[in-house]
């Protein structure tokens, strides 16, 4: 990604930069030796869980519910106001999961090979789009004999399930058209009471995902009896890591995943046409993470700041800026990498030493 | 045992480890403020590469006590290797394209050689002495075309006798078969050049190949290639019987399809290279990408490591079946204990963790943490005075 891209300034006029321009104008400035007098590190992770992190995670808890209640209104009488009910409430919740993903450690990693987040957003393992899988799936059961009950999808494994499902079940129909209009969409619910089971089957699935994550953040992680919110602040992750290095990391680590496996890969979201919504959401998340979201802080950038990483604290700012305006005006799969690309080193180079947190060192292709 | 299958010691190490030999070293170290006391302690001692900026790249020895030997190489190190014969000698290589690698001796912690690539020569990172350590072959680079030159140097004086040609692009790790007498080299087949760094120049191209060399002659005695086309070979090490059990690192990017490829494998002279196809949804965790590889060989088991992936995973020699994963953040180095009944694995943020090598589960309470250091790609461990390892 070196070539020249073109983004926008906050006032519409257009600029040109590279990657490594972009990465380089981001690089790490000198701040100043004097000794933290603020708040600390401790402190602001404390407030960033409480203030940022277990809110999103309970917004996605609470769109999932949203979700469940309008599938079961619809269900109970399709009609067109139904539907676009239930598609603004797929939205809703694609939105908040695309803020509730950036933590994908904890409640969310409860197995190192098939964790719960797969089975929310499947294609997040590694960028595979499984909507082939899907779609197969969801004919099968619509036009099949098989009892649809709990057992049936509870055994069904990630590529099948979660929200890539609901947006299939919602947006299109079964034809090998798969199409989108409403009307058609419509007429199927109407005529195959078994695709309302199917609905409500994956709706209450993810369902019961999203009341797993949010119990494990606030009240019983992995029953142990105590939150994973209640460990995280105090330091006590099973593995002996630095919270505030893991939830970096994992930011950091989503951003890759934005970058590489979606823009540079296979984008999200595609049959709802909200890809771009679903970055934003996420740069927004990511924000929140470093600004404390609305609240008064201590946040992270607040501590940096008081650590004399101002500048450090500003150009992150600018970055996010950046890509914000990418995401909601230029649209532009290229110019969304290099941002995201950009946002990504901005706060790998900066955070880390505003903050005393080590993430570790590249281990690059080749070595 | 990574470092001793490197030089050709493994075996020899690992049945050699209750010979108590040799002085306790007298080299002043200091480990996270505690006080300073002398030498590193008889017993296991783990080598490797150090550092993130210049003035803290170098080596460090660490033994059980945690006593720590560090010396500064003014450059980023990548893999260590010990003199077969001078018992108290480790080589640190430079990590590519590296133009220097250092001789230290650990008694001392001075550096008492330094050795400077060839003109138009880098190294890759990685080195090999053969048994009797008369000579040490080094991977090297042609700055200019990527292809790859074993740099042979004197074992004692370290003066660069000649090189020999690799037969592939971009060599990394190399090991010597004592059973063979032959050089392993694993040609990751990537183009690099210094004006574009590490980036990659030819990935419709790229070959990558093991190659068994003569070290006397230079001559081809054999060279494979494994089925994974944009797969490039990287890291190895020796099993019991001279299997090079090896590890890959894949291109996606060239890749027009999104499925999983095999990261682990490993071939016999003679014989068709095996990809380890078991348990792809482990191997989707290591993300393209090993980071080292080592053998215990008293339990047939390989291990590999993945800082992309956070994990440390574990396959049967014998017939190439997935045997336990670990997560670790930022693995990447990785060593069997000298008594093989213990993996060793390293991560960047100065932490070494315990696998035991029959039931593959990490053991928490052996968990080690050397603040402010970082440990780079690989370590390796041996019985300290080195002495003991013959």
């Amino acid at each position: 990604m070196n070539g020249t891209h073109h983004l926008y300034s906050r006032s519409g006029s257009a600029i040109q930069l590279t990657a490594s321009s972009l990465i380089l104008a981001l690089a790490p400035g000198c701040g100043d030796d004097e000794g933290p007098s603020g708040p600390t590190t401790e402190q602001a992770l404390e407030y960033t869980t409480d203030a940022v992190i277990v809110p999103s995670v309970l917004a996605f808890e609470s769109s999932t519910i949203d979700l469940n209640d309008r599938v079961t209104a619809f269900c109970a009488a399709p009609d067109a106001p139904g539907l676009s009910s239930l598609q603004q409430a797929w939205v809703e919740l694609s939105l908040d999961w695309n803020q509730a993903v950036i933590y994908f450690f904890g409640p969310l990693r409860d197995d190192l090979i098939v964790p719960s987040m797969l089975f929310i957003e499947s294609k997040r393992q590694r960028g595979r789009d499984f909507t082939e899988t899907v779609r197969e799936g969801i004919d099968a059961a619509v036009h099949g004999s098989e009892a649809l009950d709990a057992s049936y999808f509870e055994g069904l494994p990630f590529d099948e399930v979660g929200l890539l499902a609901l947006e299939i079940l919602i947006f299109e129909d079964t034809t090998e058209a798969h199409s989108t209009e409403s009307g058609d969409v419509l007429s199927e619910y109407e005529a195959e009471p078994r695709k309302c089971e199917v609905l409500r089957g994956m709706s209450e699935l993810l369902l019961g995902r999203a009341r797993d994550v949010a119990e494990g953040w606030t009240s019983d992680f992995e029953g142990t009896g105590t939150s994973f919110r209640d460990r995280f602040v105090a330091g006590e992750l099973e593995d002996g890591d630095d919270p505030t290095a893991t939830l970096f990391v994992a930011l950091l680590d989503h951003l890759g995943y934005v970058d590489q496996r979606k823009l540079r890969g296979t984008l999200d979201a595609r049959v709802a046409g909200i890809f771009y919504d679903n970055v934003e959401a996420t740069v927004r998340e990511v924000s929140a993470a470093l600004e404390g979201g609305d609240g008064e802080g201590p946040s992270f950038f607040d501590v940096m700041i008081a650590n004399g990483a101002e500048s450090d604290v500003e150009t992150i700012r600018e970055a996010v800026d950046v890509a914000l305006e990418i995401a909601t005006d230029v649209r532009s799969r290229q110019n969304m990498s290099v941002a995201v690309q950009a946002l990504a080193e901005s706060i790998r180079a900066r955070v880390p030493p505003a903050l005393d947190i080590d993430l570790g060192i590249e281990f690059a292709d080749g070595d | 045992m990574k470092g001793s299958g490197s030089n050709g010691f493994g075996r020899r190490t690992f049945l050699a480890r209750l010979a108590a030999s040799g002085a306790l070293p007298a080299v002043l170290s200091r480990c996270g403020g505690e006080a300073a006391r002398v030498g590193l302690s008889e017993g296991p001692v783990i080598l490797s590469a150090r550092g993130d900026r210049t003035d803290t790249f170098g080596l460090a020895a660490v033994d059980a006590a945690d006593a720590v030997v560090r010396v500064s190489s003014g450059f980023r190190g990548h893999d260590v290797t010990l003199h077969p014969v001078r018992s108290s000698e480790a080589l640190l290589f430079g990590r590519r394209p590296g133009f220097e690698s250092i001789a230290v001796d650990l008694r001392s912690g001075e550096v008492t050689a330094r050795l400077q690539a060839a003109a138009g020569r880098s190294f890759q990172g990685h080195g090999v002495f053969d048994p009797d350590g008369s000579t040490l072959f080094t991977s090297e680079a042609d700055l200019e075309t990527a292809q790859g030159k074993i740099g042979v140097w004197d074992g004692t004086t370290y003066e660069r006798l000649t090189e020999i040609d690799t037969a592939g692009l971009g060599p990394h790790e190399i090991l010597f078969l004592p059973g063979s007498g032959l050089v392993a080299v694993a040609n990751g087949g990537l183009l690099t050049r210094p004006e574009t760094g590490r980036q990659v120049l030819n990935l419709d191209t790229m070959d990558s190949s093991l190659v068994y060399l003569e070290p006397e002659s230079g001559r081809v005695a054999e060279q494979v290639r494994v089925s994974a086309p944009k797969a490039s070979i990287r890291h190895m090490d020796i099993a019991a019987d001279e299997t090079v059990v090896f590890g890959l690192q894949v291109q996606r990017e060239a890749l027009d399809h999104d499925h999983i490829v095999p990261l682990m494998g490993d071939h016999r002279l003679g014989g068709v290279p095996r990809l380890f196809e078991d348990s792809p949804e482990v191997v989707a965790l290591f993300r393209d990408y090993v980071g080292s590889v080592a053998v215990s060989a008293w339990y047939g088991v390989a291990g590999f490591t993945s800082p992309r992936g956070d994990v440390a995973g574990f396959w049967s020699v014998a017939d190439g079946r997935f045997s336990g994963v670990v997560e670790f953040a930022d693995v990447s180095g990785i060593d069997a204990m000298p008594d093989g009944d213990r993996f060793v694995l390293s991560n960047s943020r100065g932490e070494f963790r315990m696998v035991d090598a029959q039931t593959l589960e990490e053991q928490p309470d052996q968990r080690r943490r050397f603040d402010g250091m970082r440990w780079d790609n690989h370590l390796l461990v041996s019985d300290w005075p080195l002495e003991r390892r013959t």
